[in-house]
């Protein structure tokens, strides 16, 4: 088959999250496929500027289309207009705007999707909040298959999306809570979905001895991996941990690694190591107590996932339903919603030995079951074959942008209102072993009620009785 | 603090998280947010206030001053009219104005042909006198609602702040009891671990005797050992309350008890636990010098 894989940025030294899991996706599809890459020249995910040349090349075994972002963000402009969309009510056109203001705006790109569509047999979009996945859909919505990443944030609260959401002809979802989430702000239920996530290479070998000599860390230790920022949770970790430690006066270690947009505290036990390979990352997974995830939004967590194949528990924050979804359903990590849990979670983890372990194998176990590579491989293939089998006729069509005064009616609900509406929380699958067996979440009140404490009291009784 | 019990094959998240949360809640009592706190706070300021409780109206006279409108914001009083006898003449242009009010002067005799204006003038002149009485009235009562308005705002905040205060302290008071209560379960238990331990204490020929405070081994011999049994009788002497306090009364206690029993051999372990709990006396409350710790745990009727 001829597949093309359409993304925002690509290329060997991005490592954003969607962007990776798409090189890693058309890494593998490659080996089995015949896998070309569409993408932009930005290399920077704030302004969209073009770095890359515009044109083909091969990168392994994938060749790259990149195509000239017409216009770099105006980050006021976007901020503006972010606030137009997701705190009043408006118009579609107003989030149309928003789209174009958010980019990255290549036309060029779009233009060959539509010329060039009917030469590949799907085209897997990935990230639905951008420009290209947006107008590609709208373009070659027969041939589109949509990996969401998604996220629980205002834009899946916008009106444009839903017909994208079942408008293609099928989703290969992160987690069970995105697709519920999906599900609910589209009605997509009949669109052919899986949950697929992506797998990682992980190294024959990982040795802490030679991360501990090279960065000089003696002791036990908790990692953190990723940008180490306030969006991802890491005043509220670094605020925890000094906590904790001052507590407790344990001699534990945080030890951070990736690039720092928040200052790290100058804590003799707090480590940044700043970028570090991926074989320094294994390594230092292999000798940590645990690996922490502080995040709120995410959509996959990929290092959790490289920790459980590590057979390393992981520590999550519960505000993110899709770590604390994927703990509950791996047995394989623990999860603080506030400083007093944080503090007795990490004291179970460094202290208890065998319920550590435990967690680590149940890791390894989920990991293998879900998130190896041929079970990956094998859900994007049976994909394939499914959509293969059912004549692109039967789908439901994408439905056409309304007329101009419809577009133009500013009825449009504020998309923090739509999303505050969602259904909220961990979806708990019955069995681990049964990746495909139904999904039942919790009945958890949506986020505005739990983050309301009157209505929460009036809520907590039958979400307690559910659990 | 008791640990998870963990099988190598199995790990229940779910459950381990209910555990972390139970002792969580067990730790600080209660899960109250701060915002829960405040919430708290006003539904026992509410209680506090309320009419049928405690028969008064403070909460709603607070609320009534919440929206009623400040006096400073009402439209002003119109300037006072000022009127006098002369005023009905009176006009206002110029030198014609001299004329009219001659010529009305002189007509009046006619005008009180028809009606007597006279009353007329008086009460009018009247009204005016209260007009301005009342307009300054009101103007030294509205300074001082206005002050009244600020004050009410403070105490309703001091209020507010006080039973916020108070809530938060009660919380606290609660945890607090609770860790007593543990406390104390802990420090009976351990009372009793400890008699318990005395009551096992067995003789080991060749042992050295042992401090039962300290459990370090004692001189098993000599003078060291009788000037330490001495020195034990003078201070139980001291602490005996009322009739035995005759002079050297100890000292003859201590020669018939015990004396030739420490001198000829090393006392058994447990026979030194015996010799001490048949002579305990507890002491009499407000006794001089400090209470032994050990001595509770050799009370004779507990053992």
């Amino acid at each position: 088959m001829k597949l093309a894989v359409v993304v925002q940025r690509y290329g060997a030294d991005i490592n954003g999250g969607a962007e990776l899991h798409a090189r890693y996706i058309a890494d593998r599809l490659a080996g089995t496929h015949d896998v070309e890459v569409l993408t932009t020249c930005a290399h920077d995910y704030v302004t969209w500027r073009n770095a890359y040349p515009a044109g083909e090349e091969r990168l392994g075994r994938v060749v790259v289309r990149r195509f000239p972002v017409a216009r770099e963000r105006d980050p006021d402009e976007f901020g503006r207009r972010s606030f137009e969309v997701f705190d009043r009510a408006h118009a579609l056109t107003d989030e149309l705007a928003w789209l174009d203001a958010e980019g990255p705006t290549s036309p060029a790109l779009i233009s060959h999707i539509e010329r060039h569509a009917s030469t590949y047999d799907y085209l897997l979009f990935f990230s639905y909040r951008y420009y290209h996945s947006y107008h590609g859909i709208r373009a070659a919505s027969d041939r589109a298959i949509l990996v969401p990443t998604a996220e629980r944030d205002p834009a899946i609260g916008l009106a444009l999306f839903p017909p994208v959401f079942r408008g293609v002809r099928a989703l290969m979802y992160n987690s069970h809570e995105e697709r519920a989430m999906i599900q609910a702000v589209s009605g997509n239920a009949q669109v052919p979905g899986v949950v697929v996530g992506v797998g990682s290479e992980i190294p024959a070998t990982a040795s802490a001895e030679r991360f501990r000599k090279a960065y000089g860390i003696t002791g036990p230790y908790l990692l953190y991996v990723g940008r180490i920022d306030e969006n991802k949770g890491c005043a509220e970790l670094f605020q925890f941990f000094q906590q904790y430690l001052f507590n407790t006066r344990k001699p534990l270690q945080l030890v951070l690694a990736g690039t720092a947009v928040l200052p790290v505290p100058a804590h003799p036990s707090i480590r940044h190591l700043g970028f570090i390979s991926d074989q320094d990352k294994f390594d230092a997974l292999a000798g940590s107590d645990a690996l922490i995830m502080p995040s709120f939004f995410e959509s996959l967590s990929m290092v959790a996932i490289e920790a459980w194949a590590m057979g390393r528990p992981v520590l999550a924050n519960a505000r993110c339903d899709v770590l604390q979804g994927q703990c509950l359903r791996s047995n394989a990590g623990l999860f603080y919603g506030d400083y007093p849990e944080f503090a007795e979670t990490l004291h179970v983890l460094t202290t208890n030995r065998a319920l550590s372990q435990a967690l680590g194998e149940a890791g390894r176990a989920y990991y293998r079951e879900h998130y190896a590579w041929p079970v990956i491989d094998a859900r994007y293939n049976d994909m394939l074959a499914q959509l293969q089998a059912q004549p692109a006729s039967t789908r439901t069509a994408l439905e056409p942008l309304p007329g101009w005064l419809a577009r133009h009616r500013g009825t449009v609900p504020p998309a923090r209102e739509v999303l505050a509406a969602l259904p909220a929380g961990p979806v708990v699958v019955p069995t681990v072993a049964s990746g495909t067996g139904p999904a039942l979440r919790d009945r958890e009140p949506a986020r505005a009620v739990r983050h309301d404490p009157r209505r929460r009291r009036a809520a907590r009784l039958p979400a307690r009785q559910d659990r | 603090m008791p640990e998870f019990s963990v099988r190598a094959d199995h790990v229940n998240v779910e459950e381990v998280m209910r555990q972390i949360r139970a002792r969580v809640k067990e730790k600080r009592g209660a899960d109250y947010t701060e915002q829960e706190i405040r919430e708290l706070a006003t539904v026992k300021l509410e209680r506090f206030l309320d009419p049928q409780a405690v028969r008064s109206d403070l909460l709603e006279h607070y609320r009534r001053q919440r929206t009623i409108t400040p006096l400073t914001g009402i439209e002003p009083a119109p300037p006072v009219y000022g009127f006098d006898a002369e005023t009905i003449y009176a006009s206002s242009r110029g030198a014609a104005g001299r004329l009219l009010r001659g010529l009305r002067k002189l007509f009046n005799p006619v005008l009180k042909l028809f009606f007597n204006p006279n009353p007329l003038i008086h009460v009018i002149s009247m009204q005016s006198a209260l007009n301005g009485y009342y307009s300054r009235s009101i103007d030294r009562i509205s300074e001082r609602f206005v002050q009244r308005d600020q004050l009410d705002g403070l105490n309703f905040e001091v209020l507010n702040n006080l039973v916020v205060e108070l809530t938060r302290i009660g919380i606290e008071n609660r945890n607090l009891k609770m860790r007593v209560e543990s406390l104390n379960t802990r420090l009976d238990f351990a009372e009793r671990r400890s008699r318990a331990l005395e009551g096992v204490v067995e003789y080991k020929s060749g042992a050295s005797p042992v401090s039962l405070t300290t459990l370090e081994p004692v001189e098993a011999a000599g003078e060291d050992a009788d000037k330490a049994g001495r020195r034990r009788r003078r201070r139980r002497g001291r602490r005996r309350p009322g009739g035995d306090d005759q002079p050297g009364g100890g000292d003859e206690a201590a020669a018939s008890d015990s004396g030739s029993e420490r001198g000829a051999d090393v006392p058994p372990v447990g026979a030194g636990v015996a010799s001490e709990l048949e002579h305990y006396q507890p002491a009499p409350s407000g006794a001089d010098g400090p209470a032994d710790p050990a001595a509770g745990g050799s009370d004779p009727s507990a053992s």
